[in-house]
């Protein structure tokens, strides 16, 4: 049995989460003190929010199509990646203003103690999904930087599920293709906790979890060049020039604990 | 991960032959025959025919794209009579692969005299063996 997940795949309670970042060499390290929604982490979120307006192409020709909202048309993939915005229906009432309409996982930048596991399921589960991290930005890559992959090639994409973890005051562009001649309908089911977070304060207790002598759930965001807006986003919300704890091998445990220390004292808390 | 998905269609009634238009719960609109998504396999799991007498084919080509396909029969059942016929084929789907992104499969029919019947497919599109 796993012990830093559950049955979900999401991380337990007391449990440490480390999000990798590919173009850093870096992983931030959070412990997740408390799930906002434990015991109720399903999320039936509806259609892809695909538009006859949104920007289309075709793995065949031309520029792909989008019948109506939420089906994704024969041959056709996303090119702009799509945010899921809050529903204008019935399906959930709106307390209060959300920090984003039209970007349901967004946290503001104050937000530095809180994330978001999602564990997406798409529906039909051969469509190709992939992510930009931060939207607008497609960062996933072979053979370190020599080919881009995507939805539109043929290597570096998922089909009906994706895993992240959504970090506060950005924005992720989620991407679709389907590569059948089946126009189909569409559905988002999402399986989340919503993590009230804390960064350890021992450089110890980080030096621990990145080499793994304490169990933690990674995951790797496909973040292959540190962006300016991821830049800013890490900056504003965790501390000035916060890129993350670099990646030592177990055997630097003295360096790594000074540069921890280093980085632990600028941090924003 | 698989999706599986029912399609259903029928004969015009007027032709002794022809491709079925088939829909279903997750298809917007019709289509005479279904591509497999590149690297994935295409299992059969079940069909039920009914109606007038009919011999239902399952044809595969390696390429929808070429000018004119050439399709395969790959499996062929018949209705002898007026009737329904429900298969499943729990231990022997008919099983079709996507080696290049371009293979699909169509279904067929074949009438000694044109009547209509009815044909609905358990389709499923996995990755697993």
């Amino acid at each position: 049995m796993d012990i830093t997940v559950d049955e979900y795949g999401l991380v337990r309670q007391g449990q440490y989460l480390v999000v990798y970042i590919p173009a850093t060499e870096t992983a931030l390290v959070f412990r997740a003190v408390a799930r906002w929604n434990d015991g109720f982490e399903r999320f039936d979120y509806g259609p892809i929010p695909i538009t006859p307006t949104s920007q289309t192409g075709s793995y065949t020709s031309g520029a792909g199509s989008v019948p109506s909202t939420g089906i994704i048309g024969a041959y056709t993939y996303t090119i702009n990646g799509l945010e899921f915005p809050y529903q204008s229906t019935s399906a959930y009432v709106l307390q209060n203003q959300p920090d984003d309409p039209n970007d349901l996982w967004f946290l503001k930048r104050d937000y530095n103690d809180r994330l978001y596991q999602i564990l997406a399921y798409f529906t039909p589960s051969w469509l190709r999904t992939s992510i930009q991290i931060p939207l607008g930005t497609n960062q996933t890559q072979f053979d370190k930087n020599a080919v881009q992959t995507g939805i539109t090639s043929s290597l570096g994409y998922k089909r009906g599920f994706m895993e992240t973890v959504q970090l506060p005051y950005l924005h992720y562009g989620w991407l679709f293709g389907n590569d059948t001649n089946l126009p189909v309908y569409t559905m988002a089911r999402f399986i989340y906790g919503e993590y009230k977070v804390e960064i350890p304060t021992q450089a110890e207790t980080i030096f621990n979890v990145i080499t793994g002598a304490t169990p933690a759930h990674w995951v790797t965001l496909p973040i292959t060049s540190f962006t300016g807006l991821l830049e800013r986003a890490f900056n504003e919300v965790y501390g000035h020039e916060f890129k993350g704890f670099k990646v030592y091998p177990a055997g630097q445990r003295q360096t790594a604990l000074a540069d921890y220390a280093a980085v632990l004292a600028g941090l924003r808390r | 991960m698989g999706e599986l998905f029912t399609v259903y269609g029928a004969t015009n009634g007027t032709s002794t032959t022809g491709t079925f238009s088939v829909t279903g719960d997750i298809i917007a609109g019709s289509v005479s025959y279904i591509t497999i998504p590149y690297g994935m396999k295409a299992k059969i799991w079940g069909k039920r025919i009914a109606g007038a007498p009919v011999t239902v084919t399952v044809n595969y080509t390696k390429n929808v794209s070429a000018s004119s396909p050439s399709w395969v029969a790959v499996d062929t059942e018949v209705l002898p009579s007026q009737g329904e016929l429900d298969l499943e084929m729990d231990a022997r789907p008919v099983i079709l692969r996507s080696d290049l992104g371009t293979e699909a499969f169509q279904f067929t029919w074949s009438q000694s005299t044109a009547g209509t019947s009815y044909v609905a497919f358990e389709i499923e599109f996995t990755e697993d063996g």
